[in-house]
């Protein structure tokens, strides 16, 4: 019960923090018997979030020791039944590493049962450009299970890759990756005499390869920079609403550069290199201009503009009663988690957690307060319709704004090409050049007979 | 040659051909506004007819673009005003009938609601009624250019679908709802103000009292919003406040019966499903005859305007 009601509102705040959450091989998460699923940590107590409400069955997860000395979490690991490990490196903070020993028993008993655990091998969450390496904790409760059970009973381990398109940024995306699972008693019959070590690198080498890792920040921000232009194809963007391409798409472009990229570094490092030169001087052209890659290549069709303002100008109207309604009902706690959230966070790393987790209990004290005072103040059928209007003005208000800022954005850059047809020209001559450029280094690589110098 | 006529020219052609066959059945003994009604569909569907075998053959985008929309939109706005009188001239009232069902099964008689009828509520719903116009117009012109060519054509298939389906309610079941039926059990008629004028001049302008059941007010609106909820979820989330209140404006206008609007909701929401699959099904069976998913090799252009993919600055 008070898992579902977590469940529930942990579903709603994602579904408001981000703005896509993709979820691929949920089949591949057993609904019944044991599992262990292993994902990467690089969003904090947001990773754990996200596995929750994608995972359609009760999971338990592990939390680091110090996190209980809040009293909320506290509350809320104790309602979950989070099991709580000690971390070598918090033992300053009073974290006692022989505790482990019973918490792997907790959760060697839970899989015992035949329930799901989410632990997270890495051991902290980071911001580093590629997985850590893994501890050896999952890999041993694994083996542990295979030995008390034999190939009687299975034990799924369920490699996990969890990618964030901007984990610092409100209403980014998420791409949760399930991977093919390992059933830990046949791994064990395939590898004699492997230990809890072999396991653990195979389950790196798995989790490693459904996810995303860079040599540097520097190859990540290379590869980004490619991926947003390339992206764009050079062509005219698409409206406004219908311009969210797949994060999952996004993601397996970026590890699709990463490949040409590596192999070309070797085969072709100077091509490569004035390149990326290329890609660093046209992406800050664009920054400084305020132009983003894919406006670039806006229409200048009048009667493309005609429509672009019809379509635009009939929402912001239409919907300005609604929008208005629910920024004025919903500034108060919104300004108070964003302070909230730049007072908490001392990195990247934690800013989502310090605004999803202070926004679920400031969010739902004032929906407690403003319902009471409603229902005190107002006739019941007022009541019940401002009630209903609440959350649904707080969500369109979040749209909408969202909306108007990217509708201002495109006009203000029609606008200036408008008056400047040639910076439209140049930035567009010079992004389909690259784009060109990109494409005939993958042909290279799609005919590896051509790339000698 | 069916594999190239569009679902949607289909389904409005159908429409059209059932009401001819019913003036054709109505005529002997009929009122003399069948034989005018006779002439106006049998020449509706001649011309509707030669339209579509000209649209099956033809590659040209503003088919599909422009001429299609323009077409069967005009033509279904058309039925909507001479179905219902032929409807009303051809069959038996089914009011009795419709009143009978809110009052047993549904337990809401139309005349109990007189009592929510003031006139402050009937102008604050007179509002959204009237905004029924202007939103299934912009919605045609937004649905129907600036589409990706498939989504365009479901929208178009399921839009179509839900007024042909709609009008066999007119045609079959006519009825003129509470505010005709049921005048005489009111005490007072309804007074609001200037929008609800307004809305009884529309009214009025139209031809009157006819085409209760089902509410395409109802029916034509969920359509558009549920369709905008799936493919431009800002615009849906915008109408949909306004479509429910038009739920509310029906009855409260006194121009719908509950069951008018329990079948315009069904009729909506399996036609949203019913457009898209009627649209793949069309795309297979053009494919198994050896043509191309859609017609025209620029299918994707929009109204001569360069589209997303082939604008070179």
């Amino acid at each position: 019960m008070l898992y579902s009601a977590f469940r529930l509102l942990a579903t709603i705040a994602l579904e408001v923090f981000f703005r896509r959450i993709e979820v691929e091989g949920l089949d591949r998460v057993p609904a019944q018997g044991a599992v262990l699923l292993l994902p990467n940590h690089t969003n904090s107590l947001v990773d754990p979030l996200v596995l929750v409400t994608a995972i359609d069955r009760r999971l338990t997860v592990t939390a680091k020791h110090v996190l209980r000395q809040n009293p909320l979490l506290r509350a809320l690991f104790w309602a979950l039944g989070v099991v709580v490990v000690h971390r070598r490196q918090d033992v300053d903070k009073g974290a006692d590493p022989r505790q482990n020993v019973e918490a792997l028993a907790r959760l060697g008993a839970i899989l015992d049962a035949g329930g799901a655990v989410c632990l997270f091998p890495e051991g902290v969450s980071h911001s580093g450009p590629a997985l850590r390496p893994f501890h050896s904790g999952a890999a041993r409760l694994a083996v542990a299970f295979a030995q008390r059970h034999g190939p009687s009973k299975a034990l799924s381990v369920v490699p996990v890759g969890l990618h964030y398109t901007d984990k610092d940024t409100f209403r980014s995306s998420v791409w949760l990756r399930c991977g093919e699972p390992v059933d830990a008693s046949r791994w064990l019959a395939d590898h004699p005499g492997a230990d809890a070590r072999a396991l653990t690198q195979d389950i790196y080498d798995r989790v490693r390869a459904i996810t995303l890792n860079y040599d540097s920040r520097r190859e990540s921000a290379v590869l980004g920079m490619a991926a947003e232009l390339v992206v764009t194809a050079g062509a005219m963007p698409a409206p406004l609403g219908r311009d969210e391409p797949e994060v999952a798409a996004w993601f397996r472009l970026l590890a699709r550069l990463q490949e040409g990229y590596r192999q070309l570094s070797h085969e072709a490092p100077d091509a490569v290199q004035a390149l990326v030169q290329r890609i660093g001087r046209y992406r800050a052209a664009l920054r400084r201009a305020g132009i983003l890659p894919a406006e670039v290549f806006l229409s200048m069709h009048p009667g493309r503009v005609a429509l672009f303002v019809l379509r635009e100008f009939e929402l912001l109207v239409v919907g300005a009663p609604l929008a208005g309604w629910g920024t004025l009902h919903h500034a108060a706690p919104y300004l108070a988690t964003r302070a909230a959230a730049r007072a908490l966070s001392t990195d990247e790393d934690h800013w989502a957690t310090n605004t999803v987790y202070p926004g679920v209990v400031i969010f739902l004290v004032w929906y407690l307060a403003v319902l009471t005072l409603a229902w005190w103040l107002m006739p019941p059928a007022w009541a019940a319709l401002y009630s209903a209007l609440l959350p649904y003005t707080g969500y369109y208000a979040l749209l909408y704004r969202e909306r108007a800022g990217s509708a201002l954005r495109r006009t203000r850059t029609f606008l200036r090409f408008l008056t400047k047809p040639s910076l439209q020209r140049d930035l567009a001559s010079e992004g389909r050049a690259i784009i060109d450029s990109i494409g005939r280094l993958a042909a290279r690589l799609d005919s590896p007979h051509e790339v000698t110098p | 040659m069916l594999a190239r006529i569009h679902p949607a020219d289909r389904a409005v052609w159908l429409i059209l051909a059932i009401a001819v066959l019913v003036c054709l059945a109505r005529v002997p003994g009929g009122a003399a506004e069948v034989w005018s009604s006779l002439l106006v569909h049998a020449a509706l569907l001649a011309g509707f007819t030669a339209y579509v075998a000209f649209a099956a053959t033809s590659q040209s985008r503003w088919i599909a673009q422009a001429a299609r929309p323009a077409v069967t939109v005009g033509v279904v706005f058309t039925l909507y005003t001479t179905l219902g009188h032929l409807g009303l001239a051809a069959m038996p009232p089914a009011d009795a009938a419709l009143s009978w069902v809110d009052a047993h099964l549904l337990g809401l008689h139309p005349v109990a609601l007189e009592r929510l009828q003031t006139p402050l509520l009937v102008e604050a719903f007179a509002v959204p009624y009237a905004l029924f116009i202007p939103y299934i117009y912009l919605s045609a012109a937004l649905g129907t250019l600036g589409r990706p060519p498939v989504e365009r054509d479901a929208f178009l298939t399921g839009w179509m679908l839900t007024y042909a389906t709609s009008y066999l309610g007119y045609v079959f079941l006519p009825a003129q709802g509470p505010i005709a039926f049921h005048a005489a059990d009111y005490v007072s008629a309804l007074h609001g103000g200037a929008f609800h004028d307004l809305v009884v001049r529309g009214v009025a302008s139209t031809g009157g009292f006819f085409g209760a059941f089902p509410s395409l007010h109802v029916g034509s609106s969920l359509y558009l919003c549920v369709f905008d909820l799936r493919t431009n979820r800002l615009r849906g989330l915008t109408y949909f406040p306004i479509v429910v209140s038009i739920y509310g404006a029906t009855l409260v206008l006194r121009y719908h019966y509950v069951i008018d609007l329990v079948a315009g909701t069904v009729i909506a929401l399996l036609c949203v499903r019913t457009g898209p699959a009627l649209v793949r099904r069309w795309m297979r069976a053009r494919m198994a005859h050896g043509l191309t998913p859609l017609p025209g090799e620029d299918a994707h252009a929009v109204l001569g305007l360069p589209s997303a993919g082939d604008d070179r600055t």
